[in-house]
């Protein structure tokens, strides 16, 4: 037979149902004896019932489709057969049912293989990661946050929201007018995405701080699924330009979006 | 496999970080970091890998912002609410929508490792070795904290009725 002592130790596990059947029936035996200790377990109970009866906060359905829309990006990105031609999306149906797919496929498949995926190369796994959230932002039709041509509205948009300030000029005279900016994630952090146009073709161009693990030679093209990254660093700041529009535009858009920042 | 417990998420990303926007950025960076980490696979239990990532990114972004709800007194908060009810015992204290206000406020008002402790074995009906596993602490640990927990929101909720009393 157990004390009370020993018996209000274990009221906890007991209540969790975590004990092994020889201590729970020890503890009921001494509940059933002691008004005390049964008292103390009521008390804990009560308490346990009303904290389980406390309602969960509620999901934003804007945050739950938010999330929705940018796991489709992620999947469709890695199955690299969907068209995003504006005339050959797919039906939102059939998108949600291949992502469905995919995610069940990734189960199957890693139960085989499970192991967390490190690319040998932060440079390659950086640009596959621009490249996801620049399909993301067009298949969502979620392109900027802040939508407006004007700098002087987009470039205050990322005030607080980012702990650097991402230089937003408009390009309009050169042939790349701004369309406007959104706050987007890597795996490492926030990142600032100033969202362009060139005749019918969107760029996004990422910018957050240069790390001081980013090393080798710069500038840097990557090409997936059809869309082109080229990345370079300038005055401390990493910059990834992403669209469908070919190497030498984006070369192009590069050197406008270098002239105008101080080095 | 993560939509399915995004309602998990978001409710324990809302209790750590105790504001919705805060809480909306945690939740979505770290379902994609989850996505992205593990090509949309987290082994047998997704919910508890899911809410391992979602606690570390809380923390680190409470870490960034130190937040004012932290330097708030841990009595001084519930003080206004705590003696709306007139009796001291648990079943009356924590019955109706006032009560789940106290209750509520007194969970927000504990430490960050107690509180997540409550939410997840509460809320989502963890077993101890889910949420060992979550907190990255043994077992033995969430079965004291989640005891320390307790005692403390029953002390906590008594204790606003001795003060009404009193004064
Ligand atoms: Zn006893």
């Amino acid at each position: 037979m157990r004390n009370c002592d020993e018996t209000r130790q274990w009221l906890d596990a007991y209540l969790d149902n975590e004990l092994d059947p020889v201590n729970t029936l020890e503890i009921e035996q001494h509940l059933q004896t002691c008004p005390a200790c049964s008292q103390a377990y009521e008390e804990l109970r009560a308490l346990g019932a009303a904290l389980s009866t406390v309602p969960r906060y509620p999901t934003p359905a804007a945050l739950r489709e938010r999330i929705h829309s940018a796991l489709l990006g992620e999947a469709s990105a890695e199955a690299q057969t969907i068209p995003f031609a504006p005339a050959a999306r797919p039906s939102w149906r059939w998108v949600t049912a291949l992502a469905a797919m995919l995610v069940l496929g990734a189960m199957l498949a890693g139960a085989l293989l499970f192991s967390r995926h490190q690319p040998a190369d932060p440079n390659q796994m950086l640009a596959r990661e621009v490249i996801a959230s620049h399909i993301r932002s067009l298949m969502v039709s979620h392109l900027a946050d802040v939508a407006s041509t004007d700098q002087h509205t987009v470039k205050p948009w990322f005030d607080g929201k980012l702990n650097f300030a991402p230089p937003v000029v408009d390009f309009a005279r050169n042939g790349f007018p701004l369309v406007g900016g959104r706050l987007d994630y890597l795996t490492d952090g926030p990142i600032a995405a100033v969202v362009y146009r060139r005749d019918k073709h969107v760029i996004n161009l990422f910018v957050r701080p240069a790390t001081g693990t980013e090393q080798g030679k710069f500038p840097k093209t990557a090409s997936r699924q059809g869309y082109n990254c080229l990345s370079w660093i300038q005055a401390g700041t990493r910059y990834w330009a992403v669209s469908d529009l070919t190497p030498a535009e984006l070369q192009q858009f590069m050197e406008i979006v270098r002239r105008s920042t101080p080095s | 496999m993560i939509l399915p417990h995004l309602d998990a998420a978001y409710n324990l990303a809302r209790w750590l970080t105790g504001h919705d926007q805060d809480a909306q950025d945690v939740v979505q960076e770290a379902s994609l970091r989850a996505f992205r980490a593990f090509d949309g696979f987290y082994g047998e239990n997704g919910r508890a890998w899911l809410l391992t990532i979602v606690r570390n990114t809380a923390y680190n972004l409470l870490q960034k912002n130190k937040s004012l709800r932290q330097t708030t007194p841990f009595d001084e908060e519930l003080h206004g609410n705590a003696g709306a009810s007139e009796c001291a015992t648990p079943l009356s204290l924590l019955r109706g929508a006032e009560d789940e206000q106290n209750l509520r406020a007194a969970v927000e008002a504990l430490p960050d490792e107690f509180r997540e402790a409550l939410v997840l074995r509460h809320q989502d009906g963890l077993s101890y070795r889910e949420i060992a596993l979550i907190a990255g602490v043994p077992t033995g640990t969430v079965m004291s904290r989640l005891a320390r927990a307790r005692a403390r929101l029953k002390d906590f909720l008594a204790k606003g009725n001795r003060e009404e009393e009193a004064s």
